[in-house]
């Protein structure tokens, strides 16, 4: 039901704006994030990851990109704190912190592999859905010369006055509610012993 | 033509089945599987199966058989199911996807050599797969529990009529003399194992990276099968990104 509407190529363009907006500076988000601001970030987020992904360098090397492209962009700690769940608020401050860094790391190393998959690809921004108080999806395609594209939607939430992004969604599939199942059951193969949850984050 | 609508009789009677489903729409977190306990059995199953022979299987077959001939089988396997998904999207009143579904037919179908060639994916004419399940959601049936079904993976019980009703639907089924249609079977068999390699990735990540594989490919597969029907969630259902900000 789903059509492919087959978009020219628009790399150029989009390098081209994407290389002038890394030295803008972003407009002011205190009235909540504008959608048009969201689309500003986020096309400013593809750009950075179509370096990495056009870099064809070693994974070990495109993998730590990724870990900085995440910390600099997402609300990673509130990622880290919404896929733990309710069983965060049981915790000490210490546990919470190691957690939490644990957790960025596992998170960005899986997820930085999934981007390397879109090598060769076009990320090209469609539209955007204005979430109210909870923030703004970002619409984009991801497309190939040789097979079908696929959606991927970033959802965009202001922290602090900035923009951060919240989660993926890949063909409908979120991330954040596939790493919710994932921890929530790691948690509980452990017994619920959120120090074990922490060491194996990092073993992974 | 006259058969294919004499068996939309067989959809009638299946149709009570859905309506017991009820009607709500659903946040995108949304499980509804009162079958967890026998659906977690069969997912039992189906990784054991996949453990002892699909993924061995996958594995022989893409150190015997040449990439060439891999994709021949699978654009055949593919092909061959685009007459059905023409009728899906023309009962989805999606007239633009069943003319492309259709010139995809044509072309792979003849300058593809019956299919064993993707000249229509050359052009920018990639697949736009759809299914019975999918028609009956536009009908605005609801997709019901969550079931996981033997060999196939997940399902809803939305689906689950779905596939039976496109495997009667079919018109390569209906039309095609009886060895014929054995070769087939046959071809599609082989296309799982084929496939089991092309989403090789994918497929060990959801059954054997997981710490629930069972629930990691529920929530996998209810989100996207919601996104293919295009429900789009209410912002009220979307999650509170700031729940968790403690």
């Amino acid at each position: 039901m789903r059509s492919i509407t087959n978009t020219m190529s628009r790399r150029g363009i989009l390098v081209g704006t994407g290389g002038l907006l890394i030295g803008a500076t972003l407009p002011s988000f205190a009235l909540g994030i504008m959608e048009k601001s969201a689309v500003t970030f986020i096309r400013k987020v593809v750009v950075d990851v179509h370096i990495v992904i056009n870099s064809n360098k070693p994974e070990e090397k495109m993998l730590a990109d990724f870990e900085s492209i995440f910390a600099d962009y997402s609300a990673s700690s509130l990622i880290a704190k919404t896929a733990l769940g309710a069983a965060g608020r049981k915790i000490s401050q210490n546990q919470l912190a190691a957690y939490i860094e644990a957790f960025q790391r596992y998170f960005s190393r899986k997820y930085g592999r999934q981007f390397r998959k879109f090598a060769g690809s076009e990320i090209n921004i469609v539209g955007n859905r204005d979430l109210g108080s909870k923030g703004v999806l970002v619409k984009s395609t991801v497309e190939f010369s040789s097979r079908p594209s696929y959606s991927l939607g970033w959802w965009v939430i202001e922290v602090n006055g900035q923009p951060k992004l919240f989660d993926l969604v890949i063909e409908g599939i979120s991330m954040i509610s596939s790493e919710r199942t994932e921890i929530g059951a790691l948690l509980e193969s452990l017994g619920g012993d959120i120090d074990r949850l922490t060491a194996r984050l990092e073993a992974t | 033509m006259f058969r294919a609508i004499h068996q939309i009789g067989i959809l009638l009677l299946l149709l009570p089945l859905l309506s017991a489903c009820g009607t709500d729409t659903a946040p995108a977190d949304r499980i509804f599987d009162p079958f967890e306990k026998t659906n977690r059995q069969i997912h039992a199953l189906n990784k054991a199966i996949d453990g002892i022979a699909l993924a061995p299987a996958s594995t022989a077959y893409g150190a015997v058989v040449p990439e060439e001939i891999h994709d021949a089988i699978d654009n055949s396997a593919n092909n061959l199911a685009l007459p059905g998904q023409v009728i899906n999207h023309t009962l989805q009143g999606e007239l633009e996807n069943a003319i492309l579904t259709a010139l995809r037919f044509t072309l792979n179908s003849t300058l593809g050599f019956a299919g064993l060639f993707d000249p229509a994916s050359d052009f920018g004419l990639f697949a736009l797969p759809t299914d019975f399940g999918e028609t009956l959601a536009v009908y605005g049936f609801a997709e019901g529990p969550y079931l996981e079904l033997p060999l196939l993976g997940g399902s809803t019980v939305r689906g689950t009529v779905g596939i039976v009703v496109d495997f009667v639907l079919d018109p390569l089924g209906v039309y095609i003399p009886t060895p014929t249609r054995e070769y087939l079977f046959l071809l599609k068999g082989v296309d799982i194992i084929g496939d089991r390699l092309t989403y090789s990735d994918l497929v060990d990540v959801l059954l054997y990276e997981s710490s629930d594989s069972y629930a990691s490919q529920r929530i996998a597969y209810l989100q996207n099968l919601r996104y293919n029907v295009e429900i789009e969630p209410e912002i009220e259902d979307l999650e509170d990104p700031f729940a968790f900000d403690y």
